[in-house]
Parts: C-alpha cells; structure tokens; sequence
C-alpha cells in the first residue's frame, strides 16, 4: 500500500468516527481518543494486514490488540476502511442490542482479537499470545496499542517486565501518547517524565515518533532488534477536528449538529 | 486416571492438596497430553510445581510476583488453545487479580484453570494478608466459572484431571496443610458438579467441602453416639455449579449444616442459604452454616486457627449441639 493509499484510509476512517460519533447523539463518543490513533491503526491494518479479511483465522495471522479500549471507535472505523466491518456494521455503533459500542469486543470473524475496555489489561494478554507463537513456532507478530494514560496502570509494567524477560520479539508495543486524559493534561495529573527511557530501561528497544507520520510509522515497524518494540507515538487528542484538538473537553463528548457539519467541511478540506 | 488406594491415598497426604495436584495429577496429564502450560506467580516450589517445571521447561512460565500479569499472560496463551494453569497463592490468586480473571475467564470466557494454593489458613503464621476465606465468594461471582474446594489431595488429583477434560474456566482451592489424614483410602468416582455422599442419612444433612471435611466426619462420629438422629454428611467438592440434584433428595430432613473454612459470608454456606431461598415452600429444612465468623483471626498454627475458630471436631460438635436442641 502507498503513502496515498494510506492517507486515503486514514482521513476515511477520521469521516467515519465523525459520522458514527454524531450518530450517537446526546450520548456521545470518545471523539478525542478516537482521532488520536486512527493515524496508529491504519499504518498498522496497512503494513501487518495485507491480506486484510481473509486472514481472520489463519493461525499464522498477525494480531493486533486495541488495549486502549476507549479509542473502539476509531478502530471501528478502520476495521471498516480495510473491509474487515461493513458500513452496515459500523453503522450500528452504540445502537441497542449491537456489538459495535464504546469498547471493542472479541469478535475474530470480524478481526477482532480482544475485549477492551478495562484499561492496562490488553498488554499481558498479548504477552501471553507472543508467549503461545514462540512456543509454537509461529512467526508472526503481535501488536498492542495502549495510551499513556493507560500506562498509569501497573500491570502495563508488569507485562512489560515479562516480555522484556521472555525475550519476545514478535511482540510491539504502540503508546499512543496524546498527553492528556481524562481529568485533563498527563502532565499535570500523574506526569509520566521520561516514558521513553523507562520502558527502554523495562528492557525494549524504543522509537519515538510523530504518530501521525505514516512514513516515520511504517518505517518504525521494520526496525530489527533482539528486543521487543515499543514505539512512543507521539500525537494530538482529537487529531484533524481544529475544534477537538488538544482539548480534553472532547475525550468523549456529543456534536451538535452545527459542530458536525463543522467537522465534515475540515475533512473534506484535507482532501 | 489416578487410582486411590490406602498406600497411595496416604503418599498423596503428605504431599497435600497442591502438592498432590500439581506433583501427580499433573505429571500424568502432561504425559499424555501436550498442550499444557503452567504459570506460577513465584511459587513453583511451595506448590509442588519444581518437578513438573523441571521435566517440561518449555511449558512453564515463572511470571514473578506479579498475580495480575499471571492471569493476563495465562488468558494470552489459553487464547491460543493451550489448556492452561495458573497457579499463586489463594489469598493473592483471587483478590489481587480478580479484575482480571473476570476479564479474561468470565467475559472472555478463556478456560484457564486457576489453582489456589494455602486457600483458607494454610499459610498459619503469615497472618491475615495470607489467608484466603473469601476466595469461594469471589470466584463464584464471576459468570461461568466452576468453582471446587477439594477435600483430600487425592481428591485435588481428580479435580486437576477433571479440570482439564472440560473447556470452561476452574477455580480449584487447595485448603488444609500436608500431613493431614486422608478421607478417600479407596478410589471413587469423582464428577465435577455432584457431591459425594459420604455417609448416609436422613435427620441433620451436613454438607462441607475442603479439608475440613475430615473433621465433620470426626465430629459426626461423635454426635451420633450423643443423639438418636441419622446424619448424612456431603462432600460438596463443587461448590459452583452446586448440585441441585443432591440437594433437592434431602428436602425431608429438618436441618442442613454447612461447613467450611471460609468466611461465613459469600461461601458454600451462602450457596446453599440461595439454593433454599430459591425454593418457594412453607416447609423447609433448617440451616445452620459454620465458618470463619466473618472477622479476622489471631495467627498461630494450623491446628489452634481451626480450634479458635470452632471448626476442630470439638467446636463443631458444640455449635451443632446446640442448634439441635432448637431443631429437635
């Protein structure tokens, strides 16, 4: 896939979360986060699922785990740009009795690997698979997204702690590091300091990047290392939406209608 | 399948219940099956687990003292079809990481096994932090999840086996402390979900489940020579899903006793008070329900835990008298 191709799917998936968000109405959506990583989710839907649906239960499949479950929608929405949701699908997001709401649940016909939602908990999961792939031979790669407001969480260090000591390769690590949560700027709640140096001191071989450079991302996943990858992603709450950047009033907010054709005409623009 | 013998029911007791579990049970399963994997969260040793890490290190995993990330890392691997053990103290392995084994085994409905180790006062002199007495009521809370309290290692032999025959998540609680005199010195048919009758009866029906059964049936023995009543005494091994079948039979008699080494609160106890409230009839039988008073205990050993507690021979033959006395 291109540097276009990419781009395309991206600003695809920002229109989608703009109009499956509005379609929630008064209850709102998480806009913030959901804009922060779709830039992450579709550099790594276009590098590490080339086959895209077809491969959903193939054991030599690539896994990627959403642990950030709150940032769903955004993940919805490039589940759909690369074929593995229907419009139809997505469209019945937050709807009564649909299995498409605020987090993500394991769903593997349609590529979903994991039940977010309770924050810190997808990282040891995804050990476990890279644990379960090395013991059987499976060259493949598991991949996990986490925010850095989840990263407040132990167990997160604790899972880190244990791929660094099992030595697992086929594991990367993603922090979608928009700086805020959602009381407001990281900083100012629990500032992390220097995230970088300490899951690089947790034993991982560390990039950090601007996480919404598709060719710094897409590089970022070929870099080799006897060590498991954790790539710091550097990004922007509410990412493409002027009004919701960098704002934490938009971690999950509801869009008046005046709001929602705000957006559209932004997106559009930046075609 | 293991076969219980009086030699080896005696070699299986001075392993105790973990011990036994994972130093027998386990090393059988594992020869003939090879898609097990074990996790301990740093006590492999204490829990009889140094033979089986020794002969299969390719399967076994040491998390560290890291309770959370155990269950995490064990649903990763049972994800991808392996049957998976995950194993920590009782105390550590049911509130530290409940969250997660709600996540992993209740919602996800991954089908690890969680083995307690030293459920209830098996770790004596380490005091509270370390007693496990409301691990029941926890991990039967959690939607799917069979919940079993062995009452001899022999018996904790079957539920290893029986665990891994099914595709649903197990909670196996490893009371007492190795020495203790087994209950079962002949093989016998275990199944997850009935109990095992094991003396018959028909006035008082006393139901319990772990170790402590051995001092029901001490107490039981007693009681017979002091009153002119029959008393049925049931191991419910299996605490969630309980059988009803069993239950429903003794509906005639006036008074059902529960024993266990669990807080009062939210163990088999509660189980079977839900079980009788369910039943929508005038006449009903009685309960009384035996445990840990729902408060914290004064350290000491094994054996002077029990006797504070009321649940040696002696306390229960005493709290029993008495609510004969107001049943009869």
């Amino acid at each position: 896939m291109d540097a276009l191709d990419i781009h395309k799917k991206a600003e695809f998936s920002r229109r989608r979360i703009v109009e499956l968000g509005y379609g929630c109405g008064k209850h709102g959506a998480h806009f913030g986060s959901s804009l922060s990583l779709v830039d992450l989710i579709t550099n790594v839907y276009s590098h590490f699922f080339k086959l895209g649906p077809s491969e959903v239960e193939s054991e030599n499949r690539n896994r990627f785990i959403l642990s950030k479950g709150h940032g769903a929608l955004g993940y919805f929405a490039v589940l759909e740009a690369f074929g593995f949701l229907s419009a139809s699908e997505t469209a019945g997001f937050e709807v009564n009795g649909s299995n498409i709401f605020a987090h993500a649940h394991k769903d593997l016909k349609r590529g979903i690997e994991y039940s977010g939602g309770s924050l810190g908990l997808g990282v040891s999961f995804a050990v476990g698979i890279a644990i379960a792939n090395k013991i059987r031979n499976i060259d493949s790669k598991v991949i996990v997204l986490v925010g850095d407001g989840e990263c407040d969480e132990g167990i997160v260090w604790e899972a880190l702690m244990s791929a660094a000591n099992y030595d697992l390769q086929n594991l990367i690590l993603i922090v979608d590091r928009n700086g805020m949560q959602s009381d407001g700027e990281k900083e100012t709640i629990m500032d992390q300091k220097d995230l970088c140096a300490k899951i690089a001191s947790f034993g991982f071989c560390v990039q950090e990047v601007d996480g919404h450079d598709h060719k710094q991302l897409q590089s970022s996943f070929l870099k080799e290392s006897l060590m498991p990858l954790a790539i710091i992603a550097n990004t922007i709450k509410g990412k493409g939406i002027s009004f919701m950047e960098a704002n934490p009033a938009w971690h999950h907010g509801a869009l008046t209608d005046n709001q929602y054709d705000l957006a559209i005409q932004e997106l559009a623009l930046k075609k | 399948m293991i076969k219980i013998d009086n030699s080896t029911s005696r070699v299986f007791a001075r392993l105790g219940q973990s011990g036994a579990a994972f130093g027998v049970g386990l090393i059988e399963e594992a020869e003939k099956k090879d898609n097990i994997v074990v996790l301990s969260a740093d006590m492999a040793k204490p829990a009889g687990l140094s033979k089986f890490a020794s002969l299969h290190p390719e399967k076994f995993y040491n998390i560290g003292i890291a309770e959370q990330n155990l269950i995490g890392v064990a649903a990763g691997v049972a994800n991808e079809g392996f049957r998976v053990i995950a194993s920590a103290q009782a105390c550590f392995l049911s509130m530290r990481c409940y969250e997660q084994v709600r996540q992993y085994s209740g919602y996800m409905g991954l089908p690890v096994i969680y083995l307690g180790v030293s459920a209830g006062f098996g770790l004596t002199f380490f005091g509270n932090t370390h007693y496990a007495l409301e691990d029941i009521s926890l991990y039967r809370s959690i939607p799917g999840m069979t919940v079993i309290s062995p009452s001899d290692p022999g018996q904790a032999i079957k539920a290893m086996e029986a665990s891994l025959e099914i595709n649903s998540p197990v909670y196996i609680r490893c009371t007492g402390i190795p020495g203790l005199p087994p209950i079962y010195k002949e093989d016998f048919e275990f199944k997850i979900g009935k109990g095992i009758t094991v003396q018959d009866g028909s006035d008082v029906i006393v139901i319990s489940s772990g170790s402590i059964t051995r001092n029901v049936l001490d107490a039981v023995e007693t009681l017979e020579t002091s009153h002119k009543l029959s008393f049925k005494i049931i191991d419910m091994h299996t605490i969630s899903p309980i059988d009803k079948d069993l239950l429903n039979s003794c509906m005639a008699s006036k008074l059902w006793i529960t024993v266990e080494e669990h807080f009062v609160s939210g163990g088999l106890g509660s189980v079977i008070a839900e079980f009788l409230s369910d039943r929508f009839e005038t006449i009903k039988p009685n309960l009384l329900r035996l445990g840990i008073k729902d408060k914290f205990s004064v350290p000491g050993d094994y054996n002077y835990l029990i006797e504070t507690n009321e649940l040696d021979a002696q306390g229960i033959v005493k709290q029993i008298t008495e609510c004969i006395r107001k049943v009869f």
